[in-house]
């Protein structure tokens, strides 16, 4: 009995022991225990990551990205993820496998556009054209045109090809075509949680997604925009304009390009008001779409950013921030990656 | 003999005590441990004197949009 007894009370003493000291960690590191728990990879379809789902505060630390606040408690179930953004020889082969035509080929109706001179309505899509000197930021216009002939063939317009760059994401695909590829691969986009919670891959609340330097020991993390923007790219990342995959540095959960080359769609419409009442579980976006910027336009969610973010314009490339865009339109920085349930 | 089974009864209820205080303890932390981190970004979020003021992207341009500007800027 007396054996029993003393053997009981020390038992009792670890247990009060363990639970005082793990409840006397700081939350983050609680936190980020559970996250390394997680880590990545078990199994995966090859060119996909498997993402272990949990719990994080999604939103923007910055309080200018308005549209991204408040700080809110987030969990998402597993998931797989595209390890790249789709890339042309991917989207070529949905396309030979489909016939598949994307909305920025095909004719435009003019009764979509009733104030545009119908002789204006020509098959095409925006590309980022830089000024040869600085223009006011406030005006997009400025280094964006709408170029006839401009697809995912044809990044530049009609003269331009993607022969050699069939490791390059593919872009000028609108929301429309990106839904209708992943529908084709059995993937389907992810919701902008889902995108944000394998962005972060298991980081805190730091300025860009890898950390708070922008490039940390003078090692670029992502294709973002260097030098005087838009009249006068540097480069020095290595690339203007945008680059291949997988010529940054993966995130730690094993996915590329997460942050900047091109923008990616997500599934979810765009509110700005969205996350002041969003579900905490899996949230998949409101039911409908508003932007204050365009009345009327219905828009999805983008993230992640693209070769023309900056620090000096474009700075939602930072983590948490949040992109749009119209659902029929596609541009030469805007692309996409899928997800699968498990 | 009955000394023995006074503090036996005695430290069984220290016992309980302990298990019923540590349990408490606990629970509340563990209850917490989301709360925590969304105040230690909050908390950050206010000491961040770097919000940028520079421009601040409206998304990638429709089409509505941009063939509404090529028309202006036809005129």
């Amino acid at each position: 009995m007396k054996i029993s007894f003393t053997n009981s009370a020390i038992a009792l003493l670890c247990l009060t022991a363990w639970g005082c000291g793990n409840a006397g960690k700081p939350a983050a590191q609680q936190n980020a225990d559970t996250v390394a728990s997680q880590m990545q990879p078990t199994t995966a379809p090859a060119g996909m990551v498997l993402i272990k789902g949990g719990t994080y505060t999604m939103g923007a630390i910055d309080s200018t990205f308005t549209d991204a606040r408040p700080l809110h408690s987030v969990t998402v179930g597993d998931f797989l993820m595209d390890e790249h953004e789709v890339t042309n020889a991917e989207f070529a082969a949905f396309v030979k496998a489909t016939n598949y035509v994307t909305v920025a080929e095909q004719a435009l109706n003019p009764a979509d556009y009733p104030t545009v001179d119908p002789k204006d309505l020509v098959p095409g899509s925006a590309v980022f054209t830089p000024p040869e000197h600085p223009v006011n930021l406030n005006d997009a216009m400025q280094w964006w045109q709408y170029i006839a002939g401009a697809s995912w063939q044809h990044p530049e317009g009609k003269n331009s090809s993607i022969k050699g760059r069939e490791n390059y994401p593919v872009v000028h695909v609108c929301y429309t075509d990106a839904a209708a590829y992943a529908k084709w691969a059995n993937k389907r986009l992810p919701t902008e949680a889902e995108w944000e919670y394998a962005a972060r891959a298991g980081g805190g609340n730091s300025t860009y997604y890898w950390g708070n330097e922008l490039h940390p020991g003078g090692k670029w993390m992502a294709n973002n925009y260097q030098g005087h923007f838009p009249d006068k790219d540097l480069a020095e990342d290595g690339y203007k304009g945008v680059a291949p995959i997988k010529k940054f540095p993966a995130n730690k959960y094993g996915l590329y390009d997460m942050d900047g080359n091109v923008w990616e769609w997500c599934s979810d419409f765009y509110r700005p008001d969205y996350y002041q009442h969003s579900p905490a579980n899996n949230p998949l976006g409101p039911t409908d779409s508003y932007d204050p910027d365009e009345p009327g336009a219905v828009k999805r969610v983008q993230r992640g950013g693209s070769f023309i973010c900056s620090e000096q314009y474009c700075i939602r490339f930072k983590t948490g921030s949040r992109g749009k865009g119209e659902v029929s339109s596609g541009s030469n920085n805007l692309g996409f990656r899928c997800v699968k349930d498990i | 003999m009955i000394e023995n089974m006074k503090l036996k009864k005695y430290f069984g209820l220290i016992m309980i005590a302990c298990l019923c205080a540590s349990l408490s303890f606990a629970n509340g932390n563990t209850a917490d441990t989301k709360t925590p981190l969304l105040a230690d970004s909050l908390k950050k979020a206010k000491q961040n004197p770097l919000a940028p003021k520079k421009s601040c992207c409206k998304g990638s341009p429709s089409k509505a949009k941009m063939l509404a500007q090529q028309k202006k800027k036809k005129q």
